[in-house]
């Protein structure tokens, strides 16, 4: 599934307020692994920020596995499809 | 790095890379015996649960699945958690073998992992009265970790342990077994004991996390104190605005639990009051994020 460009600058820009960090320091290929402020509290509440800034809601089994901008960004287009 | 916690790390890094990094960083909490302990028990957990890969696999279904219940109880605005009878946590986890082995044996590693279960327990070590006799019970052995260590660290004339899950039995009777090898003098009971006819008087109680597990920890508490002998030893431990599937009670706050305590006869004696790892008391207490609370009780004297 192709992600709009728009859904991933928002993406991007919700994951920028959370961490507290520069959006230009987000790209693709950031994950939980490679941004050091991507805790766990922290994706609580980045996932939560997600799903009242785009009116969704992720499946409760996926929460946990979505630790990537790839991975955010397929969820949030496949829950806003809905 | 010890070659079993290397061969950890290293697998954890493959089914779980922010858990491996967390992990690697925690490591450096413990001193030279509780890496070791951390080594024997990973090896003990691996010889009847799948190796290495196994207890790997436990301990990444646990983190995930605290991740989960965080975020459903986040959307619920900390105000509820999943479950809310004890016949639902039976249903879905205590009867669930399945579940039950992910979850103890998960928790049984993160007590040596995560910050707060490891000054919890060495709390609990530090504070068992290692000279008393007498009898000594818990309710809710779980992983059988306290359980273990107090025989081995105490000179109680028998040990009496329980649990709703005949899972966690097994497992504490084996664990039992391999901390405190040839000893004999301890009764394990599957029952809940909430509404378990037990009777007596005993000189030690050890409660630990099962407060939040029962639909009315008074009642608990209440029965806790009629079979506490007078100067008994009695360790209290408990969460806060801490969601796991089979929480059913949800304590708001630390003072919430102590006016409990005192309203079922006791006071505090001691207590540890541990926020959410990486965050001040302060900013979990207006987060409303989790609190890991221990306490070490004395029946109230008039």
């Amino acid at each position: 599934m192709m992600v709009k460009p728009e859904i991933m600058n928002r993406l991007k820009k919700v994951m920028a307020q959370i961490f507290g960090i520069n959006e230009e320091s987000i790209n693709d290929d950031s994950s939980m692994d490679n941004i050091e402020e991507w805790d766990s509290l922290r994706h609580i509440n980045l996932i939560i920020a997600l799903e009242q800034e785009f009116g969704i809601s992720f499946p409760d089994e996926d929460v946990a596995l979505l630790t990537s901008v790839q991975l955010l960004a397929m969820a949030v287009s496949e829950a806003a499809e809905k | 790095m010890n070659d079993i916690i290397n061969s950890f790390l290293t697998k954890l890094s493959e089914v779980n890379p922010p858990q491996a990094k967390y992990v690697k960083s925690s490591l450096k909490m413990l001193d030279n015996s509780e890496t070791t302990q951390l080594s024997e028990y990973i090896s003990f957990y691996g010889n009847g649960f799948g190796g290495i890969a196994g207890v790997n696999a436990c301990y990444d279904f646990i983190c995930k699945e605290m991740l989960r219940e965080e975020i459903l109880f986040k959307r619920a605005q900390n105000e509820k958690y999943s479950l809310s009878s004890q016949e639902e946590a039976k249903e879905f986890v205590y009867s669930n073998d399945e579940y039950m082995k992910n979850y103890m044996i998960g928790l049984g590693i993160s007590t040596f992992l995560w910050e707060n279960h490891l000054k919890i327990s060495r709390y609990f070590k530090e504070n068992l009265p290692k000279d008393k006799c007498g009898n000594y019970l818990e309710i809710g052995v779980g992983h059988g970790q306290n359980f273990s260590e107090a025989i081995k660290l105490c000179k109680f004339d028998k040990y009496i342990g329980y649990d709703i899950s005949e899972f966690s039995l097994k497992l504490t009777d084996a664990t039992v077994k391999f901390m405190n090898p040839g000893y004999e003098n301890y009764e394990l009971i599957l029952d809940d004991f909430t509404t378990a006819s037990e009777g007596g008087k005993y000189d030690a109680i050890v409660c630990g996390e099962v407060l939040e597990h029962v639909e009315n920890p008074q009642n608990l508490m209440k029965k806790i104190h009629n079979l506490a002998a007078t100067d008994a030893f009695i360790y209290i431990t408990t969460a806060v605005n801490s969601p796991a599937l089979d929480h059913v009670h949800l304590f708001k706050s630390a003072e919430e639990v102590v006016v409990l305590f005192n309203e079922c006869g006791f006071e505090v004696k001691s207590k540890l009051v541990l926020p959410y790892a990486g965050v001040s008391l302060e900013e979990a207490v207006k987060e409303k994020l989790t609190l890991n609370v221990a306490f070490v009780l004395n029946i109230k004297t008039i």
